[in-house]
């Protein structure tokens, strides 16, 4: 194998793959990239087993073949590479060389054979999908959902079909954020996509603009364009039926100016504990008076002017659950809604539009 | 080995460089009687044994009690025999933690450097106090305790010294009601000669090993070579010649009051075993009481640890933290399931188990979109509280009690 590539492309390829190539893995060759050489162009494939990613770059390869490099060093080798053009060549028994000018490094590599296979997805009908409108469904969704390991089935956003649209779920348990748009993405049945995957995904969609296809295998949620590939493999686990906990429409609505909001939730943020993230919530006719306590340190009291006239209402609530999801919205003015004591806070964007997010309550 | 007292070696209490400290340690007197004799004066003066409860033994006797053998965590039935005529008294859970409250809170009028290590004893640092008072730290001490006595008449002993070890080590001449101090410089001379027991952790087991090697009292054990106690008892050796020689830094740590931030038991088994069964039944009975104190105090705990002893004294723990803080019995026991298999190793036998319960926070607890359920086990956890409380633990069977398969 033998191919020159510009440093700035394989560099920029590498940045892309190698964050997504395992670290600590039983397996030692998923802590390389793969390279593929092949007619006028190389390709780089880098997996964890759960994100997997192909990109392809323009390269005037002498000799095809193929080859994996540590994935960590290859990317240090190259960031310091000088501009202009870079020689990947294999010089057999494994090793690589990489040749830039006067700088010169060796590389032991894995038997190429050994790397998990990558397969082509050509079985799948893919739609064209805006990448913008991907992310912002991504982004109004997934940061309700679960970190915790233990509650794998929750650690992911629920991809669904629903009257012709697409609808995305997460939920932790605590609070759910729910977003109902047009990718075209029809599914048979609903499918949950990883929470970090999807992290890995946004990342590498930043820079890309317009369209990208979209389509689902048995186990892996494809998203390629004609620069790179992504698999996405997807959670195998019962989700929660989270219509049970959507809240029918309540009378008491608030509005309120997001950014006054979230101000002030930041700062009495400042006074509650890590072990403790509650905030009293106190609303009455046109305020929210928010007030924290730190068993140590003292206490914390902001008022924030709201659109209210309805009965007074007092509830105590994680304040960073509270700031995420105002984070999320995009109007400049949000709505509240309180249903009873001990349901969900409704939030939504002001006017309406197609997402929400629900936060439970802590009790008294 | 012989009990001549020796020159403490080159183990002064206090680690070269460092200040000297004035460390309090106060311990009140057969704490449960002694606060029974307060509430009923008629008591006085009587033998007056605290116990019952759920396993028949002796939580607290009275010095005219002890006059005739009778100990804590004796069978109350020995008890009986040994001393009939004492006044048997259920405990009053209500009262002590309210006299313990007291007494506390006496203790931090003194110094804000107060460490409660358990209901009825703790240490106070002088240290920075002295100014303050304008007095040497011997007459604070005094003080304090006069105040003790005088405001809650119970009877109440204190040593002062330069280290934890050796304050705890020296209440233990103080008592009955007094007050010892003993000069940094000078302490080991002094405690070198107790008996090796009085070292704080060691018990009849350790006590038996050592006495059989001939290291009988405190100094002995201070130039018993490393290699002999760590054979012995492991990493626990180490520690014990460190406390045995003074060489203890540990500082008073104070809780902000009313926060407890752990909640732990310790049960030594009558005798060591490889019935893990019993063992595991006897460690969820372990968190099912630290749940009940749990819930009682209105906190709600994270962490869930497990502990074992093995018969040649080396620890083992495990632990594992919950997605939320809870109180409910039957997430906690789940825990424990958990980590019994993953901490016990089969085919060695097991000498003490340990429960603790960490991560503490009082909060209200975040409610659940999707379980209501978690309420409802609470309630029910706290009703089968207070029926244990009226009427003792094995009245009421452990709640989602469900019995693991136990491997051949």
């Amino acid at each position: 194998m033998l191919f020159e590539i510009q440093r700035d492309i394989f560099f920029d390829g590498l940045s892309k793959t190698v964050p997504i190539a395992e670290k600590r893995s039983p397996l030692p060759i998923l802590s390389h990239v793969l390279l593929d050489a092949g007619e006028g162009q190389v390709s780089l494939t880098a997996t964890d087993l759960e994100v997997g990613l192909q990109t392809i770059h323009e390269s005037d390869v002498k000799e095809t073949g193929r080859v994996t490099l540590p994935s960590r060093k290859a990317l240090e080798i190259v960031r310091e590479l000088p501009g202009g053009l870079v020689t990947i060549q294999s010089i057999g028994e494994g090793r690589i060389k990489i040749i830039a000018s006067e700088s010169v490094f060796e590389l032991a590599g894995m038997d190429p054979a050994d790397y998990p296979a990558w397969s082509a997805f050509e079985q799948i009908k893919p739609v064209t999908v805006e990448a913008e409108k991907l992310i912002n469904m991504i982004e109004k969704t997934s940061f309700a959902s679960s970190t915790d390991e233990s509650r794998f089935n929750l650690n992911g956003v629920l991809f669904e079909w629903r009257d012709n649209r697409n609808r995305l779920v997460a939920t932790d348990g605590h609070r759910l954020a729910l977003m109902d748009g047009e990718l075209g993405l029809s599914l048979e049945s609903s499918v949950l996509v990883p929470k970090k995957s999807l992290n890995e995904l946004r990342r590498i969609l930043e820079s890309v603009q317009g369209e990208i296809s979209l389509g689902f295998e048995e186990k892996n949620l494809v998203v390629r364009t004609h620069r790179f590939t992504m698999t996405l493999r997807l959670i195998d686990g019962e989700y929660p039926d989270y219509t049970k906990v959507i809240p029918k429409s309540g009378d008491k609505i608030l509005t309120a100016d997001r950014m006054k909001l979230l101000q002030a939730l930041k700062r009495v943020a400042v006074l509650t504990s890590d072990r403790n993230r509650g905030i009293n919530m106190s609303v009455s006719a046109g305020r929210i008076e928010l007030t924290a306590t730190h068993q140590d340190l003292g206490t914390a009291r902001d008022v924030v002017d709201v659109d209210y006239k309805d009965e007074e209402f007092s509830l105590i609530i994680n304040v960073s659950y509270l700031i995420e999801s105002l984070s999320v919205v995009d109007t400049e003015t949000i709505s509240m809604e309180y249903i009873k004591e001990g349901a969900p806070i409704v939030v939504r964007p002001h006017p309406v539009k197609d997402y929400f997010n629900l936060v439970m309550p802590m009790r008294k | 080995m012989n009990n001549a007292v020796q020159e403490p070696p080159s183990n002064p209490v206090e680690p070269r460089g460092r200040a000297v400290r004035y460390i309090l340690h106060v311990d009140a007197d057969a704490f449960f009687a002694s606060v029974e004799q307060t509430l009923q004066p008629e008591l006085r003066g009587k033998a007056v044994i605290v116990g019952g409860g759920d396993r028949g033994v002796v939580s607290a006797a009275s010095y005219e009690a002890r006059a005739f053998g009778v100990r804590s965590a004796m069978p109350t039935v020995e008890a009986r025999r040994l001393c009939p005529h004492a006044i048997f008294l259920e405990p009053n859970f209500r009262a002590y933690k309210d006299y313990s409250r007291r007494m506390f809170a006496i203790m931090e009028e003194y110094s804000p450097m107060v460490e409660a290590t358990s209901v009825d004893e703790g240490y106070v640092d002088l240290t920075g106090a002295l100014r303050l008072h304008n007095a040497p730290p011997w007459e604070i001490a005094h003080r304090m305790l006069d105040r003790i006595r005088s405001t809650l008449e119970i009877s109440v002993s204190g040593a002062l010294a330069g280290s934890k070890t050796a304050a705890k080590m020296a209440t233990r001449l103080a008592k009955p009601n007094g007050l010892l101090y003993l000069e940094p410089n000078r302490a080991w001379i002094i405690l070198g000669r107790l008996p090796v027991h009085a070292v704080p952790g060691v018990g009849k087991r350790a006590r038996q090993l050592l006495e059989q090697r001939g290291i009988t009292t405190v100094a002995d054990l201070a130039h018993t070579p490393p290699r002999l106690l760590r054979s012995l008892f492991g990493v626990w050796g180490e520690k014990l010649l460190q406390i045995a020689r003074g060489n203890d830094s540990r500082p008073v740590r104070r809780e902000p009051r009313g926060a407890q931030k752990s909640y732990s038991k310790d049960r030594t088994l009558a005798q060591d075993t490889l019935d893990y069964e019993f063992v595991r039944d006897m460690a969820r009975k372990l968190a099912e009481k630290l749940a009940a104190r749990v819930r009682e105090d209105g906190q709600r705990a994270a962490t869930v640890t497990f502990k074992v002893r093995y018969a040649d004294f080396v620890d083992c723990s495990r632990s594992m933290t919950m997605w939320e803080p809870t109180n409910v019995n039957a997430e906690i026991l789940d825990c424990i399931d958990r980590l019994f298999w993953k901490t016990v190793q089969p085919r060695r036998p097991i000498r003490q188990i340990g429960v603790k319960l960490s991560g503490v926070c009082s909060y209200g607890a975040q409610l659940n979109l999707f379980d209501s359920r978690h309420e409802i086990k609470e309630r029910r956890d706290s009703a089968v509280d207070a029926i244990r409380q009226k009427y003792g633990f094995e009245s009421i069977g452990a709640s989602g009690d469900g019995n693991l398969p136990l491997p051949g």
